[in-house]
């Protein structure tokens, strides 16, 4: 069921538009109880480099999301990196480096 | 271990450890007892012969400052040498700067690169500072010309509480005629004082906050506001394109010296001031020095600069007052600091300009969240207040703009 619905990779300015900017969780709570819902069907998830950039530049009430919500962020295994660098490549210029 | 991530190894692209450490100017040692590990396993790592792990590359990635992701990348990027922007420093070899310097001035240039494409971006026009100066002037005429871009009148600068209202009001007038000013930390003063970057449009100067005397900030802005004007002027190159010798560079440096001081103290206001005071030339000592320098918002050391280019104090006079000043020098309290808040902070570092085009980018859309906290240094939560700053600019004339 996994494989046919998709898994989304979530990257911080997604968690920074939902929580911080567009849709805080005190007014949209509905959205939370979705997405909660999602990550229990294990239909989402973020690399742990998203963690620590939310960690980063988040406000206080997402970094507290975060650190309660711990196993939606995966370690960088090394499917995830090959996929990275494979993006890198095909998008040189992505990257400031 | 400290988490999940820390048993992988990263698939990392050796030669990019290699020249992420090189651009940084750092030797393996260092950068291996940073990261608690031996330099034969560094050196590993860089030939290829080991991976390091996740922990370890973004360990890496922090301490030189660059993306995680650049580690992944297939070759190294090419980048111009940094010393093709920077002008010639006194003392600072081009290509063999500090680890401290090259961090400073590559996050400096990075910045002016995101306010062009910020402008680019939201359609607004961008500065074009074209005055310049030439060697053959003299100092004076050179520095009334930028007194006169500036706008500062005798009258404002007088009427200023302190010496941080004269560092704000004077950085302001520099941003306003299409330069950005951006102070970093942690170089040595021994090493440089300001600096700037000769790119057009909107060259950098950049004031190192290890200055604690907002007076002396100024002075060293204006310094290098010269050094700009003599580049528009073509007279200097960035320290890659420089020639001239050190006893050739030296006279450019006090003749730059010589007009920023014109530029900060007019002529004419001092004579003024020099009539009523009625100071025989050698007797200048550091308390009546001092009281004038506190008019001009100034510190004492430009003000005997000044007495000095203006024939008010004898060279022997001058040598003699600047031993008195450094003996008193000595009696001072280091420095206590004071509270500067995550915005003040962020505005001291990047200046207002910058600061109003990431939040005008923000808000039209035209970046993310991520990439304004990146910009800017700051934590989302500050945006508010940094909105809130942006909008009074009449502040507090106690507040540190320290930029660390």
């Amino acid at each position: 069921m996994m494989a046919n619905e998709g898994v989304y990779s979530l990257d911080t300015s997604f968690f920074m538009d939902w929580q911080a900017r567009h849709y805080p969780v005190d007014v949209f709570a509905s959205l939370e109880n979705k997405i909660e819902e999602m990550i229990a069907a294990g239909r989402c998830g973020a690399v742990r480099l998203v963690k620590e950039e939310i960690d980063s530049v988040g406000t206080p009430g997402l970094r507290a999301w975060a650190k309660s919500h711990s196993g939606l962020f995966v370690p960088m295994t090394p499917e995830i990196q090959l996929e990275g660098a494979a993006i890198e490549a095909k998008y040189p210029d992505l990257m400031d480096p | 271990m400290t988490s999940m991530s820390t048993s992988f190894n990263a698939l990392v692209n050796p030669p990019l450890l290699v020249w992420a450490r090189e651009e940084s100017g750092y030797p393996p040692e260092l950068v291996a007892d940073r990261l608690k590990v031996k330099p034969e396993r560094l050196l590993a790592w860089e030939r290829g012969d080991l991976k390091p792990t996740v922990r370890q590359v973004q360990l890496l990635a922090k301490f030189y400052h660059r993306p995680f992701g650049v580690f992944f990348l297939p070759q190294p990027p090419l980048l111009p040498p940094i010393a093709g922007e920077y002008r010639r420093l006194p003392g600072v070899e081009p290509g063999a700067e500090s680890p401290e310097l090259r961090l400073a001035l590559r996050i400096m240039s990075q910045r002016r690169q995101i306010a062009l494409q910020l402008l680019e971006e939201l359609g607004n026009p961008i500065a074009e500072f074209e005055t310049s100066a030439h060697l053959l002037e003299g100092p004076n005429e050179v520095g009334n010309r930028l007194r006169s871009l500036l706008g500062v009148t005798n009258e404002e600068q007088l009427g200023w509480t302190d010496e941080w209202e004269g560092w704000r009001c004077w950085r302001e007038a520099v941003e306003a005629a299409g330069i950005l000013v951006f102070q970093f930390p942690k170089v040595p003063l021994n090493q440089v004082r300001g600096l700037s970057l000769l790119k057009f449009p909107l060259p950098v100067i950049g004031i190192n906050t290890k200055e604690s005397a907002p007076g002396a900030r100024v002075f060293t802005l204006l310094h290098e506001l010269t050094h700009i004007a003599l580049s528009v002027g073509q007279e200097e190159e960035p320290a890659l394109g420089e020639t001239r010798d050190d006893a050739a560079w030296s006279k450019v440096e006090r003749w730059a010296e010589e007009a920023a001081s014109a530029a900060l103290i007019p002529a004419n206001v001092l004579a003024g001031f020099l009539g009523r005071m009625s100071v025989a030339r050698g007797a200048w000592d550091v308390p009546l020095v001092r009281s004038l320098a506190v008019k001009f918002r100034v510190t004492p050391l430009a003000m005997a600069t000044r007495l000095r280019v203006e024939g008010a104090l004898t060279w022997e006079g001058y040598d003699l007052w600047k031993a008195g000043w450094a003996e008193y020098l000595k009696t001072l309290k280091p420095r206590s600091g004071g509270f500067a808040s995550p915005v003040d902070k962020a505005l001291g570092r990047g200046g207002r300009p910058l600061a109003q085009l990431v939040v005008e980018a923000l808000d039209a859309n035209r970046i993310t969240a991520v990439e304004a906290c990146r910009h800017l240094d700051l934590r989302f939560e500050h945006f508010d207040k940094l909105r809130a700053e942006l909008r009074d600019r009449a502040r507090s004339t106690h507040t540190i703009d320290d930029g660390e």
